[in-house]
């Protein structure tokens, strides 16, 4: 992150800033190259979503229907679904066979939790972030994430 | 037309027609979103009938204060993370595995065509065809540049329309973390998407 100001510009992309923050970011975004670019990266993102979203088959929303007032029990629901369970049954029975005939399985090392780490990295980053926001901005909901944050690196103490 | 709330009153009160509407009307919002996280179409197909049936045994528990495509689509991401759980790493789709994606963190990320869109595209003609799969090789590409963590957030904000506290509610994790996230996936989009702008 380049520009101290580019969680704000990520608000206003997305419509979470009050109006007269929001105006703000705007002459902001307009005179830093960063934040323009930002605000780029995310209407073309967006974008390319939208142009390669691929539509619900046909007939998807129906036999959701039928099985969310049936409870599973009618033909499409079968269709749509319970034949590949049926199927999935199956290639784990032969599977099983399969283990139970050989060897037995080897055993799986536990491995440390590369998402944990990251995770704290992450809030460990924001926590730098923040003390720097600190020092562009003083509106209300930059505080109420804050405080938020602390609360909850509270309780985890 | 009716809205979502009044619709879910309609159900709530034996109408079934009403929730064949709500599905209706998500049905394409709910499904994009379920086909980037499952990384495949049949996973995608069984996660979105999951999903309806959860928000038909719990319509109960919708609060009207709040937006019901919030409270679909956060019962959609805990649909889905369920799944996702109970796949091995060495369970990926044929569609996923053929297209030459790999997993992370136990989720599939996406990085190239899958096969049954590969066989079964169609519809359009063939330039919007090429169009839609330059976009999905050009996003495909970027998200699979985030970690599972981003690329969750950054998903359920652009098709859930949901805030960023309301996502911080539904991952069960600080506001903060939830915009860091955001940032450092914005970031990494800016970078990847910088020859596509």
């Amino acid at each position: 992150m380049s520009c101290d100001k580019e969680g704000k510009t990520l608000l206003l992309h997305y419509g979470e800033l009050p109006p007269g923050e929001a105006d703000a970011a705007r002459v902001h975004a307009a005179s830093c190259a960063d934040c323009r670019r930002l605000l780029a990266g995310l209407e073309k993102a967006g974008a390319l979503l939208a142009a390669s979203d691929p539509a619900a088959p046909a007939g998807l929303a129906a036999a959701a229907l039928e099985r969310a007032v049936t409870g599973g029990q009618g033909l499409l629901s079968w269709l749509f679904l319970d034949w590949r369970r049926a199927a999935v049954s199956a290639a784990a029975a032969v599977m099983m066979v399969a283990v139970f005939r050989g060897a037995a399985p080897e055993p799986v090392p536990p491995v440390a939790s590369a998402a944990t780490i990251e995770e704290g990295l992450e809030d460990l980053e924001y926590s730098i972030y923040q003390a720097r926001m600190d020092f562009s901005s003083r509106d209300t909901q930059d505080f109420d994430y804050k405080y938020a944050d602390m609360e909850s690196r509270k309780e985890s103490v | 037309m009716l809205s979502d709330a009044e619709l879910v009153r309609s159900f709530r009160g034996g109408d079934e027609a009403a929730l064949g509407e709500l599905i209706e009307r998500h049905r394409n919002g709910l499904y994009a979103y379920l086909r980037r996280l499952a990384g495949d179409a049949a996973g995608a197909e069984d996660m979105f009938q999951d999903t309806w049936v959860k928000v038909a045994r719990n319509i109960g528990a919708y609060r009207e204060e709040s937006k019901f495509s919030a409270w679909l689509f956060s019962v959609a991401h805990n649909t889905a993370m369920d799944a996702l759980r109970r796949r091995r790493p060495d369970s990926v789709s044929l569609d996923a595995a053929s297209a030459g994606d790999t997993m992370r963190h136990g989720v599939p990320v996406p990085s190239g065509r899958p096969l049954s869109e590969v066989i079964g595209s169609a519809e359009p003609g063939p330039e919007s065809s090429y169009e839609a799969a330059e976009s999905r090789r050009a996003i495909d590409g970027a998200l699979a540049a985030l970690s599972p963590e981003q690329r969750e957030v950054f998903l359920l904000r652009h098709y859930s329309g949901m805030s960023f506290r309301e996502i911080a509610e539904t991952l069960g994790v600080p506001i903060g973390t939830v915009l860091a996230r955001a940032s450092r996936a914005a970031a990494k989009l800016r970078e990847k998407l910088a020859g596509e702008i």
